[in-house]
C-alpha cells in the first residue's frame, strides 16, 4: 500500500558471540532480532515496549543504518534500503533519523552546538546552502525552545532536558520523514519528561512527521502512541491500536506488563484488577526457549508452547499466543486500527 | 505537630522535626534539605516523594548517618528515646542494620563483588547476631530462600555478578530484614529494573513489611510505586515538604502548585485522562 512509508519484513539482527560463550552455551550468536515483521504509516507514531534484552534498541539501531540486519528487509517507500547506492544511502539516513536515549553521551562534549546542528549539513550540503546556515540553526534552536545564544555554548552548559532538545534539533537538522526516539525521556525527571514528549508531539504535528518511539515505560507510550509493538526475546509478542493493547491486550506477556506497572489511580480508587507478578527472570536471549519465548514463565503455558512456536497472524492487529487473553473482546477504536 | 490525629494515638517510632541538611562546597553552603518534620507510626508507612535534587535521599542519609562528610546536619531524629543526629559513629553503628535497615537503589554496587552471596548474607548473622558460623550458615539459606532466590543450594556459593538485577535486590532486601529492624528505609529500591521484576520486589517488600512491625519509609520518584506502597506520602521540592497527606488526599485533592504540576507532569495521569478511564478495567482472572 502506499501510504506504508516504512515495512519491515523477517529482520534477524544476530551478534556473534565471544569465544567462550560459544563453548559454554553451545549456541554461535545472540539473535537480538529474530524475525521481526511490521509497517508504518506516514503520520503516525508507534511505540515499541519490551524489557531490558528484548531487542527495541538494536530495532532503533537497525531501522536508521547504525546497525546491518543479518537476514531480512526494509523498505522505505518501497525501496529496499539494502540496495541503495552510496549517496541513496546518505539521503535514506537523512529521512530517518535517530533521538537517542543518553543526552550526555550522544553530544560530543567538544563540538559547539553550531557544529552539532551543521554537522548533518556537511554530510549532506544541498539541504541547507551554506549563507543560511546560521538563520537556519536558529530557527531549529527556535523550534525546541532554546535561545540563538545557544549556537556558540557546549553541550556541558545545558540541563539533561535542554540537551534532550539539543538532540532532537540535530535530528531534525536534516528535514527527516522519520523520527526514531530510543527512550529519549528515560533519564529524565518527569516535569522535565512531560515537556519533552509534549515538545515531541508539537514538532510531529508541524513537521508531519513519522515517529517511532521505543520505551520501556508504558504511561509514556500510552500518552503518545497510535499503535503499539510489544516485544519479547528478539521477536514481537504482540502488535495492535494502542487502545486496544491497553484495554484488551490478547498475550499474557503484555497483559503481565500492563498489570506491573503501578497505576495511581487504579490503585487510589481500589480498582484492584487481578495484578499478576510474574515468577523468575526473562530468559537469556542467548538460550532462548523453545517454541514461544514467554512459556517458561507463562501461567497459561501447556506442551504445545514448548514445541511449536506461536505465530503473528497478521503485523496489524495480532498476538503470538496460542491462548490468547481477551479473545472476542473488541473495544469500539479496534476496528479503527483493522481498516488499515 | 503536622498530623495531630496520627501523633495522638500511640508514639512515633521516628520522629523527625526541622532536619535540615547543608552541603558545604567551595562556592558556599548548598541547602539540600530545609526544615523537614515527620513521624513514623510504628509498623507503619510513609514516603518522600520527589524529583532529582528534591532532597529525599540526602534525608535518608541524614536519618542513617551515612552522608558525606561535607554534610552539616541539623534538627533532631528521635528514634527510641534518642536524637540519631546526636549519636557517635560508634552508637550508630549498632543501630544501623539491626534497628534501622536500609536498602538502595543500586544493588550492584551496594554487594562486595569479592565474597560469595551466601557469605555476605551470614555475615550479618554472625557480626551483628553473634551466632556460630553453622548457624549463621543455616539462617543465611532460610533468609535467602525466604526472598525467593531460585536454586539456593547452587546459588549460595555465587558470586553478585553471577545474579541477575532483580536477584541481587532481593538479596539486599533479605540482608535488610535479617535482624527484623523497626525501620526500613527504602531508597528508590526497584529504579534500575524492569517492569515485571519491580512488581516481583515490590510485593516481597510489602510482604515483608506486613508480616513484621517494621515500618516502612520509602524513597521514590514514581507516583505508582508510591500509591501501591505506602498509605502517607510527602512531597518535596528544592529540599522543602511542599505537601502532606495521605495517598488520596495529595493525589486526588493537591493543594500546593508543584503538587499539582507533578501530577500533571505524570504520564500515567495524563493516559488515563486521555483515554477514559479505561486502565481498570476488570478482567476475569
Amino acid at each position: 500500500m502506499t501510504d506504508r512509508l516504512l515495512r519491515v519484513e523477517n529482520l534477524e539482527k544476530h551478534f556473534p558471540l565471544p569465544f567462550l560463550d560459544r563453548v559454554r552455551t553451545g549456541a554461535r550468536s545472540v539473535r537480538a532480532l529474530d524475525g521481526i515483521s511490521f509497517s508504518v504509516r506516514k503520520g503516525e507514531t508507534v511505540g515499541v515496549v519490551g524489557e531490558s534484552g528484548c531487542g527495541k534498541s538494536t530495532l532503533a539501531r537497525t531501522l536508521v543504518g547504525l546497525d546491518n540486519q543479518t537476514a531480512g528487509t526494509i523498505h522505505l517507500e518501497g525501496r529496499d534500503t539494502a540496495t541503495l547506492s552510496k549517496l541513496e544511502g546518505a539521503r535514506f539516513r537523512s529521512r530517518v533519523q535517530m533521538v537517542f536515549q543518553d543526552p550526555y553521551a550522544s553530544l560530543d562534549p567538544r563540538m559547539r552546538v553550531r557544529s552539532i546542528l551543521e554537522e548533518g549539513w556537511r554530510a549532506n550540503p544541498t539541504l541547507v546552502p551554506r549563507a543560511d546556515r546560521t538563520a537556519a540553526a536558529e530557527s531549529l534552536l527556535d523550534s525546541v525552545r532554546l535561545p540563538a545564544e545557544s549556537l556558540a555554548r557546549f553541550p556541558h552548559q545545558f540541563s539533561g532536558g535542554q540537551r534532550q532538545r539539543i538532540g532532537i534539533a540535530r535530528a531534525l537538522a536534516v528535514q527527516p520523514d522519520i523520527l526514531v526516539c530510543d527512550e529519549p525521556t528515560s533519564g529524565l525527571d518527569v516535569s522535565v519528561q512531560a515537556q519533552v514528549l509534549k515538545l515531541l508531539a508539537e514538532l510531529k504535528a508541524e513537521r508531519e512527521l513519522t515517529v517511532i518511539f521505543i520505551a520501556h515505560d508504558l504511561p509514556v507510550i500510552r500518552s503518545i502512541a497510535d499503535r503499539v509493538i510489544v516485544m519479547y526475546l528478539g521477536k514481537i509478542v504482540e502488535i495492535g491500536p494502542a487502545e486496544r493493547i491497553f484495554t484488551a491486550p490478547h498475550h499474557p506477556y503484555t497483559r503481565a506488563l500492563l498489570s506491573a506497572t503501578p497505576d495511581p489511580l487504579r490503585i487510589i480508587e481500589k480498582r484492584k484488577s487481578d495484578r499478576i507478578v510474574l515468577r523468575g527472570d526473562v530468559p537469556s536471549p542467548i538460550n532462548p526457549p523453545s517454541g514461544c519465548p514467554f512459556r517458561t514463565r507463562c501461567w497459561k503455558a501447556q506442551d504445545v508452547c514448548a514445541t511449536v512456536a506461536p505465530l503473528l497472524a497478521d503485523d496489524v492487529d495480532s498476538a503470538a499466543c496460542h491462548f490468547p487473553e481477551n479473545v472476542g473482546f473488541t473495544p469500539a477504536s479496534a476496528g479503527l486500527g483493522r481498516a488499515l | 505537630m503536622s498530623d495531630p490525629g496520627m501523633t495522638g494515638l500511640e508514639p512515633a517510632v521516628l520522629d523527625v522535626r526541622d532536619l535540615s541538611v547543608r552541603f558545604a562546597t567551595a562556592s558556599g553552603d548548598v541547602p539540600a534539605v530545609k526544615n523537614i518534620s515527620f513521624q513514623v507510626p510504628p509498623g507503619g508507612s510513609l514516603a518522600l516523594l520527589g524529583e532529582s535534587g528534591s532532597g529525599k535521599t540526602a534525608t535518608a542519609r541524614a536519618l542513617m548517618g551515612i552522608l558525606d562528610d561535607s554534610a552539616v546536619v541539623s534538627g533532631s531524629a528521635i528514634y527510641d528515646g534518642r536524637n540519631l543526629l546526636e549519636l557517635t559513629d560508634k552508637q550508630m553503628q549498632r543501630i544501623r542494620g539491626t534497628e534501622i535497615a536500609m536498602i538502595f537503589q543500586d544493588a550492584q554496587s551496594a554487594l562486595n563483588p569479592a565474597f560469595t552471596v551466601g557469605w555476605q548474607v551470614a555475615e550479618v548473622f554472625r557480626k551483628r547476631a553473634g551466632l556460630s558460623r553453622s548457624e549463621a550458615r543455616t539462617r543465611a539459606f532460610d533468609t535467602l530462600r525466604g526472598v525467593g532466590i531460585p536454586d539456593i543450594d547452587r546459588r549460595f556459593s555465587q558470586y553478585p555478578h553471577q545474579y541477575s538485577g532483580g536477584m541481587r535486590q532481593r538479596v539486599l532486601i533479605a540482608i535488610a530484614l535479617a535482624l527484623e529492624p523497626r525501620i526500613l528505609i527504602a531508597d528508590e529500591p526497584t529504579t534500575a529494573l524492569d517492569a515485571t521484576i519491580e512488581a516481583q520486589i515490590l510485593d516481597l517488600i510489602r510482604t515483608a513489611h506486613s508480616a513484621s512491625n517494621t515500618a516502612l519509609v520509602l524513597i521514590s520518584h514514581d507516583l505508582g510505586v508510591v500509591a501501591e506502597m505506602v498509605d502517607r506520602v510527602i512531597v518535596m521540592n528544592h529540599g522543602e515538604m511542599v505537601e502532606e497527606g495521605s495517598i488520596e488526599d495529595v493525589y486526588l485533592r493537591p493543594n500546593h502548585p508543584y503538587t499539582q504540576a507533578l501530577l500533571e507532569a505524570s504520564p500515567s495521569f495524563i493516559g488515563t485522562r486521555a483515554h477514559g478511564s479505561g486502565t481498570g478495567r476488570k478482567e476475569e482472572s
